[in-house]
């Protein structure tokens, strides 16, 4: 019989791209120490432009008391990711909010805002997670949201924390997409189940070791997956955490 | 050496000031902007340009005449999009896009809206 000999698995191979940390573009301004998975300001690889829909991953450090001063966007949805300390973000549409660990921020910045973000502590950097996203629809009202998450519920769990749909868990954003916060025991495994066929995910490791479909990735490598309509992700260190982003790959 | 000519158009004229500034802080590329469609165009009868870089506020109608006429009258003419408003992302999609001039390929992020 064909399908005793033809496994299901290898008619439909998944396509894979993986970014080692120590590959990533690298910059290093004193008061900004930035990690980019993908080609941003004067790091440019035509290999890594975008992964689908997300165009931005930078991975910031900024030291004490400094910050981005008030800059322009447009037509993208900006997200970021506190992982140590307070970020400080104002904008041109009246907000201002200290976000930390723990906390998601998202803003879509559609006919245009100005903003700008700062370490508010004196005393130790902040370190985050500035992703951008393509818009599903241009020139949108410029928005702003954050939410405050509990981290144990993302223990030995995938707990969501951004989704297209206003009244679902975490940030919402104009795009078919959704992120999840991870945090594994070691030899803990879980599936995740595609949203939708036509997006992948590109998993981002925060801390630790972990293996997705069988390809070993340790701190801040980043894996992109697509064609497929589930992953398998397994802990090989104690206290392993993932971010999974699920993204349109037409974009 | 000439010039890379870059015609921007952005209807926030705050974000395209910004743009046009970052644009000619690199001196191989000098940006004329406008926030006005009309204008753009007869900016692009009078001058020659290499590039055309869209930001924010240009509704589709809009989008689609302008590629229109900017393509008739000049088919090499290389159209983009410019996301995030003055942003990180700005020399990167000017060098993709003067790249694939070059090479003569066809950047497949030009307008990630399209169907």
């Amino acid at each position: 019989m064909w399908s005793e000999i033809c496994d299901y698995k290898y008619l439909f191979m998944a396509n894979t791209v993986l970014h080692k940390a120590a590959t990533r573009g690298h910059a290093n301004h004193g008061w900004l120490d930035s990690y980019h998975s993908f080609s941003f300001a004067n790091y440019y690889n035509p290999e890594r432009i975008h992964f689908g829909a997300l165009r931005v991953l930078n991975d910031d450090t900024v030291s004490e008391g400094k910050g981005f001063g008030k800059h322009p966007h447009d037509n993208m949805e900006i997200i970021s990711i506190p992982l140590q300390g307070d970020l400080q973000h104002e904008d041109s549409m009246g907000n201002v909010a200290v976000i930390k660990n723990g906390d998601i921020q998202a803003m879509s910045a559609g006919t245009g805002i100005f903003h700008s973000e700062f370490n508010k502590n004196k005393n130790e950097p902040v370190k985050f997670l500035q992703i951008w996203i393509f818009p599903n629809k241009k020139n949108v009202a410029p928005r702003y949201s954050q939410v405050t998450l509990n981290v144990e519920d993302r223990h030995n769990k995938l707990q969501q924390v951004l989704s297209p749909d206003a009244g679902d868990g975490g940030v919402w954003i104009h795009q078919d997409a959704w992120f999840y916060l991870g945090r594994f025991d070691k030899d803990f495994s879980v599936d995740y189940d595609l949203n939708k066929k036509t997006n992948g995910v590109y998993v981002f490791v925060l801390h630790g070791d972990v293996t997705v479909d069988g390809q070993s990735l340790n701190n801040r490598d980043g894996f992109g997956i697509w064609d497929t309509d589930k992953i398998s992700i397994k802990a090989d260190s104690q206290d392993a955490e993932v971010l999974l982003m699920e993204v349109p790959m037409n974009i | 050496m000439e010039k890379i000519q870059i015609l921007v158009l952005c209807s926030h004229e705050e974000i395209l000031q910004t743009i046009v500034r970052l644009i000619n802080n690199n001196e191989k590329w000098n940006a004329t902007g406008t926030a006005d469609a009309e204008r753009a165009i007869g900016l692009f009868h009078q001058h020659t340009f290499d590039l055309v870089l869209l930001g924010s506020g240009i509704n589709g109608k809009d989008e689609k005449k302008l590629r229109r006429i900017f393509t008739y009258q000049n088919p090499e003419i290389r159209i983009i999009e410019h996301f995030g408003g003055g942003s990180g992302l700005l020399s990167n999609e000017i060098e993709a896009a003067l790249s694939d001039n070059a090479q003569g390929n066809v950047n497949v992020i030009d307008d990630p809206f399209k169907k």
